[in-house]
């Protein structure tokens, strides 16, 4: 009879418990479905919450950009040539902060540098965050702290001796009022409010300047005279051939430290060629008499919106009525058609024979069309994403952590729950494998190891369908600007944290009833249950 | 022949001795003695039965002899080493190679082939998966189960099902197996069948088997009986006794005694 010589048991090499979990896995693979499904919702919502959130940051940033660019044409009209407020200027200086064209042509315009130029832009910025602050309060706050003050008048009535402190009084006993950057931010901001606003005067009759020249004749080619606004317009008008700027008025800008590149005079010319179309439609569809005819040819049909009123001219039903039309309606919607896709003058069809009034095929009328669409949809997505240019932050702000914050939690809470249960239901085995013989080490490796592949497994299948919810609801709300302005060092490190946490959280959940089970004795495994 | 213990350990080695151990269990404020004070040799190569109504602590004595629970009180040795003293793995070891189990549940892997639950203590003891593989099927070969060495245990029967777990006992060349109620979930001809398994190992193979047992069809393989009652030792008796006042009673009877 052979003695009996109790060594310690080998330890299980790790290829050997790395098989024996794959074969557990394989086995056990609709339990291990349920454990891996937890894993992957878990880790897809905390994915889908951060991939959300980036990609709504980085379409609002694009759209800013865009909706900057989009109305530089207009900014630029606006600069040289409309009659603007002080209060036009401030934002003038505000948008010119996220737009370098601006920001250089309204430096050099007014003679600063670009440090300078930051400063003033800023200050600008900052002025406008409180005066905004101050028109948000409620009616009864704003007049116990302002009386009838307005505007900047506002801020300058916080400059008199003693009025910041009583304000500040005003302040804590009316209470709920958070000011923009605390108290000690305003004060300093007060100090230098003085030589800002001066610096916004002498800059503002610069400004005005340029515009008081009159550099540009008041009289078109033809002779017509024009509204002062239209001048420039006019004269840009006319160089719509070749879209760049004649010398000579290059030159006189230049006097006027007024600089504008090719591109942008391009951007001009077509924002004013558009322009002119919209508004020659927009009288003639205003014109009473002609909305009369049109109730006439088209019924009760009334179209509100310029875009319906030119989509309808579109359609088939047009041509059908247009050639069924008696010959006074005839030349009417030819009027309107000729103004549309040419830009040209009603005037003209009215001395058209009559043979020849019939409608011709949709040239440009595109073009219009487009930019409404453009405009429309910028400004919903304005509105949608809460675009504010005076809004400087970065990154995520603090609701959209919080968010994420609690996603985590929910991530945290299912896994370990999955894993408790899964291996609380698998005591009896555990117990039975140390009966055979498992060491304790070999069963707590192999359960964390289990775990570890789930949290892998499920992490990268989570992640991927996290980032595909999260891109196609987005897509679904802003639309293919989504693919405009990916940032994928966001996103890859997004996938990163929701992998790591789909893995760690499955690991450590695992580690506690694992390590548990591994040291109990066999029977009182056995008993739990 | 009355059970005379000196008489009997004479020539006879001590494989497992059992040293004034006591097991309690709290359940909240109740406090219940499983075992009081049992002291207990069991000899290499000896075949005995534990008998006793159920709550007697039989199955106590079962996990404490298998170095499967730890007793309140006292000591167990086996082949004179303190199971107390015993670091993990060395627990680990001595399950794995020199004690094997038998549970009334089988306590197969139920993910597992028949197959695989046979080679698992061999892949653990470190046999190569080859190897493991061979002796496996030599043992379903001797348990009869080798046909279905690639069914799962549901779907085998309850008898097929503690056959494996008996191949699977046998898997490292056990000094001692030991078996909890192997019976109890069977039909009488399938216990019948592992009853001849267990007396074959014993006789033939040298194997010590301890059993825990309700059931008195198991009384004619083994040597010895202990019974159990109420956490305390009743009496111990010889098989071939028991058989003998068998006998006697079936002789009153006029009937012919059957073995």
């Amino acid at each position: 009879m052979e003695e009996i010589i109790i060594k310690k048991q080998r330890q299980m090499t790790f290829a050997e418990t790395l098989d024996f979990c794959i074969s557990s896995i394989r086995h056990r693979f609709m339990r291990s479905l349920l454990t891996l499904s937890v894993v992957i919702l878990a880790v897809a919502f905390f994915m889908f919450l951060q991939c959300s959130n980036i990609f709504r940051n980085s379409v609002k940033e694009g759209v800013e950009k865009e909706i900057l660019e989009n109305r530089k044409a207009a900014r630029i009209l606006n600069m040289l040539y409309a009659s603007i407020t002080e209060k036009d200027f401030v934002s003038m200086l505000v948008d010119a902060r996220k737009s370098p064209g601006d920001f250089d042509r309204l430096a050099k315009m007014l003679g600063k540098d670009q440090k300078q130029m930051q400063a003033f832009v800023d200050n600008a910025a900052q002025e406008m965050i409180y005066l905004r602050f101050f028109e948000k309060l409620p009616f009864g706050k704003r007049k116990a702290l302002f009386g009838q003050n307005k505007d900047s008048a506002q801020l300058e009535m916080l400059l008199k001796e003693g009025a910041f402190d009583e304000f500040m009084k005003k302040t804590r006993e009316l209470g709920g009022i958070r000011i923009p950057g605390g108290e000690d931010q305003l004060k300093t901001y007060l100090d230098a409010y003085k030589a800002y606003r001066k610096e916004l005067k002498d800059s503002f009759a610069k400004l005005q300047a340029v515009r008081n020249s009159k550099a540009f004749p008041a009289r078109t080619a033809n002779g017509k005279e024009l509204k002062e606004r239209q001048v420039l317009a006019a004269h840009l008008l006319s160089l719509n051939e070749q879209k760049k700027i004649n010398p000579e008025w290059r030159d006189k800008l230049a006097a006027l430290n007024v600089f504008i590149t090719d591109d942008e005079t391009k951007m001009i010319v077509d924002y004013l060629d558009v322009q002119e179309r919209t508004n020659k439609v927009k009288t003639l569809l205003s014109d009473e008499a002609y909305r009369i005819r049109w109730r006439q040819v088209y019924g009760k049909n009334q179209y509100s919106r310029m875009d319906e009123k030119l989509a309808h001219l579109d359609t088939n039903k047009t041509w059908r009525v247009f050639n069924e039309a008696p010959s006074q309606q005839k030349r009417k919607l030819r009027e309107l058609q000729h103004v549309i896709y040419f830009g040209g003058n009603p005037d003209e069809v009215q001395n058209l024979p009559d043979d020849q009034l019939k409608l011709i095929p949709r040239t440009d009328l595109e073009s219009i069309r487009k930019n409404d669409d453009i405009q429309k949809e910028l400004q919903k997505l304005e509105l949608q994403l809460d675009i504010n240019t005076l809004d400087d932050a970065k990154g995520f702000t603090p609701d959209q952590i919080y968010l994420m914050c609690l996603s985590f939690l929910v991530c945290v809470v299912g896994i370990t729950n999955a894993m408790l249960m899964s291996i609380t239901e698998r005591f009896r085995e555990i117990a039975t494998l140390k009966c055979l013989g498992a060491t304790d080490s070999f069963i707590l490796i192999q359960i964390v190891l289990e775990a570890m592949i789930q949290g892998v497994i499920g992490g990268i299948i989570g992640l991927v369908l996290g980032f595909i919810v999260a891109l196609s609801s987005s897509v679904f709300q802003v639309g293919l600007r989504v693919f405009a302005s990916f940032d994928w060092s966001m996103i890859g490190l997004a996938a990163l944290f929701s992998l790591l946490a789909g893995v760690l959280l499955s690991v450590l959940s695992s580690l506690y009833p694992s390590a548990k089970a591994a040291r109990m004795a066999p029977m009182e495994a056995m008993r739990v249950e | 022949m009355p059970y005379d213990p000196v008489e009997y350990a004479k020539g006879k080695e001590v494989l497992v001795r059992v040293h004034h151990i006591e097991k309690t269990y709290h359940r909240g404020a109740e406090v219940t003695h499983a075992l009081r004070n049992i002291s207990l040799e069991i000899y290499r190569g000896e075949y005995i039965c534990i008998m006793g109504p159920s709550g007697s602590g039989k199955s106590t004595l079962f996990n404490m002899i298998g170095a499967l629970d730890t007793p309140t009180a006292g000591r167990i040795f086996i082949d004179e080493v303190d199971m107390a003293q015993l670091k993990a793995s060395e627990l680990a070891f001595l399950r794995c190679r020199k004690i094997s189990y038998v549970f009334q549940q089988f306590n197969l892997n139920q993910v597992m082939t028949a197959l695989e639950n046979v080679t698992l203590p061999m892949i653990f003891a470190g046999k190569s998966p080859e190897d493991a593989r061979k002796k496996g099927m030599r043992l379903l070969e001797r348990v009869g189960l080798e046909k279905r060495w690639n069914h799962r245990p549901k779907e085998m029967s309850g008898g097929q099902q503690q056959r494996v777990a008996i191949a699977r006992s046998l898997a490292n060349d056990p000094s001692l197996i030991l078996c909890d109620e192997p019976t109890a979930n069977l039909d009488f001809k399938t216990g019948k069948d592992v009853h001849n398994l267990l007396y074959d190992l014993n006789k033939n193979d040298g194997v010590t088997v301890v059993c825990v047992t309700h059931d008195h069809n198991m009384l004619t393989v083994s040597d010895r009986m202990l019974w159990l009652s109420d956490g305390l030792i009743d009496r111990i008796e010889l098989s071939a006794e028991v058989d003998i006042r068998r006998a006697q009673i079936a002789r009153k009877d006029g009937q012919e005694l059957k073995v």
